[in-house]
């Protein structure tokens, strides 16, 4: 199954490129101003054997690298294309995720298991109604049986169910 | 060094039906539980053991044994058919074995699983029955130093699985070891990075991003890239041909090179299978001839990584049951559920009734033989969930993940670390990030942070220790050897291959192949 | 497939068990418990002498509680996440935190921690241990005394395994440490597992710990006891002499005990210490214990609050000089 599929425009991807770079330098930075800040939280940085030692190094590390992948975005080469895609859906779908995370403890296991799995398969295009709602029904019953039935492991109820 | 009465008292252990019974039915349970994404096998031994208190000795253990089997092994199917690994052990198996279901191979991956997986712990098994006590003495004496060198030794496979761009490789590596700074310190007491969050004092469970980051960002990736239909000549093979005996006598050398290291590193208490995989495989991949097919569906890379974390099963009972100490959350609950059956595990055990210990193995030999007999007839079965439509298989997927990351600490804010985790993951696949070096970081971080620290303590802050233990002179030349093969293999070139960020070869990140 | 028929008739047992014990409840007297089941928190990860007795405790509790117990085990900062979470719950007897010293005594007075001390209150004491001074038989001491005299001697030489910053282990050695007047060096490796690893392998000199843990080494041999931190002598070991009779004042007793949230009901409270009582009466709770290698010294909620004031009192004093 060889993916021959559209690739970003090199402009893009050097976008995305110097903007993950500088997530990544973003990041190792705001490690290191909390490990180097005063009065030292963690202990002194440099003295190998404390708390700060560790993480300080490694943030400086990542910050370090984060401006390497930034400088190297901007290569004349250009760099390695991006496969684009349906990046939409996928988004939808990830707030879709977010809001199961979410709302779990206030919507409850059943309700929040009988809404997601038929949405999720919404977006991958199920339209067959049959099938949304055997999905919506049957999956949970089996999974939170197995959990609380037979691993004795309890889900919240929630606030409704 | 084989007593044959001591022998025999293992054997006695075996002798009633109702133990292949137990077994029989643990190992299905286990298996089943494994295969499930979203359940550990952690999980599995831990919920089941209690039950196992009410059971007799005879049929309890095994049952416990056939299920902490069953789990481990379990856990590769789902990384293998939907690049979501079933215990952390299996995550290096997800690289090559989901790629290969891509390829429409699964069937060939699972199966190559499965033999890796039984021979593996075949051959540790026996190596175990003649050396476990010398070599849990010698296990006994590694002590901090030598603990951390290890731990930077397994740091360097980064290198190795980072594929074309070790900036982003090291990147990912960088950002896995931040995270595992995350939360309350022991050693000091201080609780960091937690940024005043209660609930990020235990630090970032590593079950729920680890299933966030393969399993969901899948899911997001089957969204972004749909799989192409096309009928005809080109129609998805489901399943695919099996593996051929050629190709498997060809991985000897493999597997055998990863028993050897799962059985060792696995009678180091405290470090598991999820650690011995990735070094197995980094050490696979740099001494093979086709790296680059390294995490593009190398039965190297399968071999290697399920073999590894296999091995270390018997091993991990060795300081168990010589020394009653666990090396890791599974043994621990295993200690428990044998002490509540009125075994003690320890020397006293090994002095009194030292059949006990060869008993347990000669179970772990029979295991394997029913493993093989239940994971080929799975197989047959399993090869047909590519035929499931993404539609359904998917969201099912997530609805089991979401399970299995609260149920890990009973933590609806494990639940954001799931969602966190598949964001994270997704971004990095996007572009081009390998999360294979997020992995290793995550896992290994810890361990070589407290290594590190205790053995100043014990130096009283000189850095001598390092190399003034013998032990630790050894691991230090062996990390040296390791750094100074990697750069040379990074410096040569080979063919349009060069693993240095000025690489001019240009590859897409998308779905499928290489790091992601 | 056995695993699910043994846990469905387990549950279904159980059920039948609930059934009845709550039929029998509602005909004696009206329980002030909400009727739903109660989560029993275990703040370790699992596999240590904590899970192990709540594994035993939540599977026969059931039928003196008159409610299904659930083992709910979230390890995570030393304890103090599940603490935390027990902390804030419904005060209704739905939630119980299995406790110790270190979590209910001591760190949240000397920590800064996501929860208070006053944030609990006792219901029952299931049983407690002291730690047992154990090293290895080649070292150059074989009693509490000599271990002194060596680190008074030699005072950067004398390393021990520690457990945690304020874990238990850590507390009896800076007791040790304070009372002698005397500096050893402790190496925190986390848990009873590493830190007797480290002894017998001969990384470390010393190491104090539970019976459940040291135990078999020491009648193997593989270990020596120096002292147990009591008040009187172990009746597993009664050759060991206390730490009190050999001079230095370290008693530490690590209790496990039920602790609710504050601000739950007295009655509730009570009714929970009774039926913890009754528990560890029966025989096959005791049965269960004793195969762990365990026992039981039960205090019900109104004897342990003392008990626990005590102890609560001595350590601010010790530590933060009130």
């Amino acid at each position: 199954m060889s993916f021959e599929g559209n690739t970003l425009s090199p402009r893009l991807t050097r976008l995305v490129e110097t903007l993950m770079g500088v997530g990544v330098m973003g990041i190792g930075l705001l490690f290191l101003r909390t490990v180097h800040a005063t009065p030292p939280p963690y202990g002194d940085p440099g003295d190998i054997g404390s708390a700060a030692f560790f993480p300080g190094l490694v943030a400086l590390l990542v910050s370090a690298i984060g401006l390497v992948l930034t400088l190297m975005a901007w290569r004349p080469a250009s760099p390695a294309a991006m496969a684009s895609g349906r990046t939409a859906r996928a988004l939808v779908a990830y707030a879709l995720m977010v809001a199961v995370a979410l709302g779990l403890p206030w919507l409850g296991i059943w309700l929040t298991a009988m809404l997601a799995v038929p949405l999720m398969a919404l977006l991958f295009d199920e339209r067959r109604w049959p099938v949304l709602l055997a999905l919506a029904v049957i999956p949970p019953t089996l999974v939170i049986h197995l959990f609380e039935g037979v691993m004795g492991i309890y889900f919240p109820r929630g606030v409704l169910l | 060094m084989i007593d044959l009465a001591v022998l025999q008292q293992g054997l006695a252990m075996l002798a009633s039906p109702w133990t292949f019974l137990a077994l029989s039915a643990g190992l299905a349970g286990g298996i089943l539980i494994g295969a499930l994404p979203g359940l550990t096998a952690t999980m599995a031994v831990a919920v089941l053991a209690p039950f196992t208190f009410f059971m007799e000795a005879v049929i309890g253990i095994p049952f416990l044994l056939g299920i902490y089997k069953g789990a481990i092994y379990g856990g590769s199917i789902p990384a293998i058919l939907v690049n979501t690994p079933g215990t952390a052990a299996a995550a290096a198996t997800a690289r090559d074995g989901y790629a290969l279901t891509q390829q429409g191979m699964s069937r060939k991956a699972l199966e190559l699983s499965l033999f890796s997986s039984v021979v593996a712990d075949l051959i540790s098994t026996l190596v175990l029955i003649v050396v476990a006590i010398p070599l849990a003495s010698i296990a006994i004496r590694f002590g901090s130093p030598e603990f951390a060198l290890l731990y930077l030794i397994a740091l360097t496979m980064i290198a190795t699985v980072s594929g074309d761009n070790m900036a982003k490789g090291l990147a990912a590596a960088g950002l896995g070891l931040l995270v595992a700074v995350i939360g309350l310190d022991p050693m000091s007491g201080y609780q960091r990075f937690t940024f005043g969050s209660t609930d990020l004092l235990a630090g970032v469970s590593l079950i729920p991003l680890l299933i966030g980051m393969f399993a969901l960002s899948e899911i997001l990736m089957q969204l972004t890239h749909p799989a192409e239909r096309q009928g005809g000549a080109e129609a998805i093979v489901h399943g695919g041909e099996r593996l051929r005996w050629a190709e498997f006598w060809a991985l000897r050398p493999t597997i055998l090179r990863s028993t050897s290291l799962g059985t060792f590193l696995g009678s180091l208490p405290g470090l598991g299978a999820e650690i011995a995989c990735w070094i197995a495989y980094g050490l696979a991949r740099g001494r093979s001839r086709e790296p680059e097919r390294f995490g593009k569906g190398s039965l190297e890379g399968l071999a290697a990584a399920e073999s590894g974390n296999n091995a270390v099963v018997p091993a991990a009972l060795i300081p168990m049951t010589v020394f009653g100490i666990p090396g890791d959350t599974i043994t621990a609950v295993l200690i428990g559920a044998l002490m509540a059956q009125g075994m003690m595990p320890g020397p006293l055990l090994i002095q009194q009734n030292p059949g006990f210990l060869f008993g347990l193995f000669l179970v772990l030999l029979a295991t394997n033989v029913l493993l093989l007999v239940f994971g080929l007839f799975a197989i047959r079965w399993l090869k047909q969930v590519t035929r499931i439509p993404p539609a359904v298989l998917y969201p099912c997927v997530l609805l089991l993940c979401l399970c299995g990351a609260y149920a890990v600490n009973s933590s609806t804010f494990d639940l954001l670390i799931l969602a966190f985790g598949g964001g994270l993951g997704y971004l990095m696949r996007r572009t081009g990030f390998p999360i294979a070096p997020l992995i290793i970081g995550l896992l290994l971080g810890p361990g070589f942070e407290s290594a590190l620290r205790q053995s100043l303590v014990f130096s009283n802050g000189s850095l001598a220790i390092f190399w003034s233990r013998p032990g630790s002179l050894v691991l230090l030349s062996l990390l040296a050897l390791i750094i100074a093969f990697l750069a040379w293999r990074g410096l040569k070139p080979r063919g349009a291959a060069s693993r240095f960020p000025w690489s001019r070869r240009n590859k897409p990140h998308n779905a499928q192949g290489g790091d992601s | 497939m056995t695993p699910k028929v043994l846990s469905l008739t387990l549950l279904s047992a159980s059920l039948a068990a609930a059934g009845l014990s709550a039929a029998s409840t509602a005909l004696a007297d009206e329980s002030h418990l909400p009727d739903e089941p109660i989560r029993f928190v275990t703040p370790y990860p699992a596999g240590g002498s904590h899970s192990l007795h709540a594994g035993i405790i939540t599977a026969v509790g059931e039928e003196f509680l008159g409610r299904p117990l659930i083992s709910v085990i979230r390890g995570g900062g030393g304890g103090a996440v599940a603490a935390a979470e027990v902390a804030g719950s419904t005060p209704d007897g739905s939630m119980l935190l299995f406790g110790d010293p270190t979590i209910n005594s001591l760190r949240p007075q000397v920590e800064d921690l996501p929860y208070a001390m006053e944030d609990f209150v006792p219901v029952a004491r299931i049983n407690y241990s002291s730690a047992i001074f154990v090293t290895t038989p080649d070292q150059p001491f074989q009693t509490i005394g000599e271990l002194v005299e060596y680190a008074a001697d030699n005072p950067d030489d004398l390393v021990y395994s520690s457990d945690n910053r304020n874990g238990w282990t850590y507390t009896v050695f800076e007791m040790l440490k304070s009372t002698a007047d005397v500096e050893m060096r402790g190496v925190e490796l986390g848990g009873g597992g590493p830190a007797v690893t480290q002894l017998l392998g001969g990384n470390t000199m010393a190491y104090a710990g539970d019976a459940s843990v040291v135990g078999e080494h020491l009648e193997a041999g593989t270990l020596t006891g120096l002292c147990v931190t009591d008040i009187e002598r172990s009746d597993a070991y009664p050759e060991i002499p206390t730490c009190q009779e050999e001079g230095y004042d370290v008693v530490f007793q690590f209790w496990r005990g039920v602790m609710a949230p504050a601000g739950t009901p007295d009655e509730v409270i009570a009714e929970l210490s009774d039926g913890f009582e009754r528990m560890t009466q029966s025989e096959g709770f005791l049965r269960l214990i004793s195969q762990i290698g365990s026992g039981i010294q039960f205090q019900g909620h109104e004897e342990f609050a003392e008990s626990l004031a005590a102890e609560q009192a001595a350590l601010r004093e010790a530590y933060l000089g009130e």
